[in-house]
This record gives structure tokens, sequence and C-alpha cells, in this order.
């Protein structure tokens, strides 16, 4: 699986794209991420009432698709994207 | 309309073009476009949407020139320091192309007037630096049923894409259903940004902003168009309409405009500094 990551995550990673063997859901993906980058990402992903959801205003897209997160198997082929909101004018 | 022998010359280089010709130069010249902000990325979109001939320009913007703005608002100069943004910026166009009527907004855009203002326009360019304003002009654009053109950036990155739910596209809220808490992602002025990335993503939206005039070539509506300055890398990403989006689902919950400050977590009197992304005096 390839983990694309844009604005205002990459810089938290320190790259832009990352390879990784996961299939599941997207809450045991975001949790591996957490344990892998820290307390810096973890705040920007997670929710900090619901640590098993995602952030609600986190991005995620896999394939180029906007998913609801109840449908996201991840089968470990797919690139997925993440990214907040920028607001910058 | 007929073309003046002026208007033949000034426009030829554009007029030989197939997609455009006297007909799409028609259209051009009665479209109404509301560029809201006059920062980095509304500094070139005026410039260049003037100079294609664009009728009429309104020009919203509450700020006055500060210096810090001059790596990136490349229409305002430095001896316009501590002008209204929207005086400094009808002068450049006026200067350039004479023909344009400028229509200036100098009052800041809230839930209380953007409907009126927003209501005289064909076309609405979000322009601003901040998560309020972007969601006010997002449900007063689904009210309306008029197209909105999205850019935003960051650092060396930008984004931009068209919302328009009455084309089949989505909104902002489709996008972004809810916004990220304060101070939960960095503000520009933390965060940064060189120039070229809102001057490259502000000409992107004013080409967007050509061909939904022009109804001609394949729009960015569904679509999220992401560039990298530092990776010299554009992306692209499918964006869907949510049947249950709040503005323009199924069900819409969202009938009118709202405190958007409140929305966003926000309070009145809170510091400039400490709301989501937010520069001086922009806030709706």
């Amino acid at each position: 699986m390839r983990l694309c990551f844009l604005s205002g995550l990459k810089e938290v990673v320190g790259q832009e794209e990352l390879d990784i063997d996961y299939r599941g859901g997207l809450s045991g993906l975001l949790k591996l991420l957490c344990e892998r980058y820290g307390d810096d990402l973890r705040r920007l992903v997670q929710d900090p009432d619901h640590p098993d959801k995602r952030n609600p205003f986190l991005k995620v897209l896999v394939d180029g698709e906007d998913r609801p997160e109840e449908e996201l198997q991840l089968v470990g082929s797919e690139t997925v994207f993440l990214f907040l909101p920028i607001a910058g004018g | 309309m007929e073309l003046t022998e002026k208007q033949a010359i000034r426009y030829s280089r554009q007029l030989v073009l197939p997609d455009l010709g006297a007909e799409g130069q028609r259209k051009l010249l009665e479209a109404r476009v509301l560029l809201v902000g006059l920062g980095g990325l509304g500094s070139p979109q005026a410039l260049y949407l003037a100079a294609a001939g664009v009728g009429t320009l309104g020009l919203a913007d509450g700020d006055r020139l500060d210096l810090s703005n001059l790596n990136r608002q490349v229409i305002h100069f430095t001896n316009d320091l501590g002008r209204p943004k929207v005086d400094s910026a009808r002068e450049r166009i006026q200067a350039l192309n004479p023909e344009v009527e400028v229509r200036t907004h100098g009052e800041r855009l809230t839930s209380r007037n953007a409907l009126q203002i927003l209501s005289g326009y064909d076309l609405i360019v979000d322009c601003t630096d901040n998560f309020p304003a972007r969601y006010l002009l997002s449900d007063a654009c689904v009210l309306l049923g008029k197209p909105l053109v999205h850019g935003a950036v960051y650092r060396f990155e930008g984004q931009t894409t068209v919302f328009h739910p009455a084309a089949g596209g989505p909104c902002y809220r489709c996008l972004f259903p809810v916004p990220p808490a304060p101070g939960a992602v960095p503000t520009p002025a933390e965060a940064g940004v060189i120039g070229l990335a809102p001057g490259l993503v502000g000409l992107v939206q004013a080409s967007e902003v050509v061909k939904l005039i022009l109804g001609k070539g394949k729009t960015l509506i569904g679509r999220l168009l992401f560039c990298d300055l530092l990776a010299a890398q554009f992306q692209e990403l499918e964006i869907r309409r949510d049947p249950k989006c709040a503005a323009c689902g199924e069900n819409p919950t969202v009938r009118g405009l709202e405190d958007y400050e409140v929305f966003c977590g926000l309070r009145p009197g809170d510091p400039e500094g400490s709301r989501p992304g937010a520069a001086k005096g922009s806030n709706p």
C-alpha cells in the first residue's frame, strides 16, 4: 500500500510517500501511523474524543476516491491520500 | 454586443483562439466576477482577469496593505502601505484595462451582507485566508446556486477546485464537513508561504473562471488539484458530492447563513492569531 501525505501532513511525517504492508480498516492504519510518528501526527489524525476514529477534519481518499469511512476496508494494494484543510490565501 | 476597434486590437491575441473568438470575448465582457480577498491569490487573478477583458470585477477585502503582504500580493505596491487593498487594486486594474467596471466592497464580508453582495455576480472566487470565510462563501454560493472557484495555499503548496453543487459537484462542506479546531493547523503566518504558490494557484483559479464563463474545456468541478512547487508535482484527486452534506445534500440543514466564527470554534474577541488560518483582519 502506498500512502501519500499532502497538505499539512507531509512535514509531520517527514516524507511525501510511504510504502507499507497493511490490510484492514482505516482506524488500524491511523493507529499504526501514530505509533510510528508520535503525538504530532496523533493530534492531527485521531479524533481526540474517540481515539478509534479519525479526526473529522482529516481527509482520506483511496485510489483518488472519497469513500465513506465505514466502507474503508483496505486490501493492501491501494494508494491512500491523506491531507488536512488549508486556508492560506 | 459588437466589439469596438480598440477592443478588437486589445484582445486580438485571444480573439484568434478557436475556443474563444468574438463570441467568447463578448461572454467575458458581459461576465461579472467577484474576487473575495485581494491577497496572494486575488492579486494575480485581478490583473489577469482584467487583462482578459472580464467586464465587471468585484473586489471584496476589508484589509489595509501591510509590509508583510508584499512578498506575494503583487497587485499592491510599497507606496500603497496602509491603504485599503480595494483602492490600490482598483487603481492597478484601471491602469491596465480602463474598460473593466470595478466594484469595490471594502467592508468585511459577513453572514449579514454576503448574500446581497454575492447576488450581484455570476461567479465567486474564494481568495480568502481563513476557515470562517471559506465556509461562509461556500454556504452562500450553495444557497444562491453560484459556482465557487476555490484556492488555498500552504508553504510551497496549493490546492484548487470548483465547488458547484448545481452542476453536480461537491461544495466545501462535502470535502470538509467539519472545520479544524482552532490551533489544530498552523495559520498562514505560522506556516509561511512563498509568493509563487498563491501566484500559481491564483492563475489556475483564473483559468477556471475563464473556462466557466466561456463554457469551454474541462473544469475542476469534482476534481481537486494539488500542486507542490518544491517537488514540482501536480496531483489530481476525484472529490464527490456528499448526499449527507449539511449544505447541498439530500436533506440540507443549512437554510441560511450562520455565525461562521462560532462554527469554526472561535469566540468574538479572540486574538486574530488564534483564529484557524486567519490573517490580519480578513475574518468574515
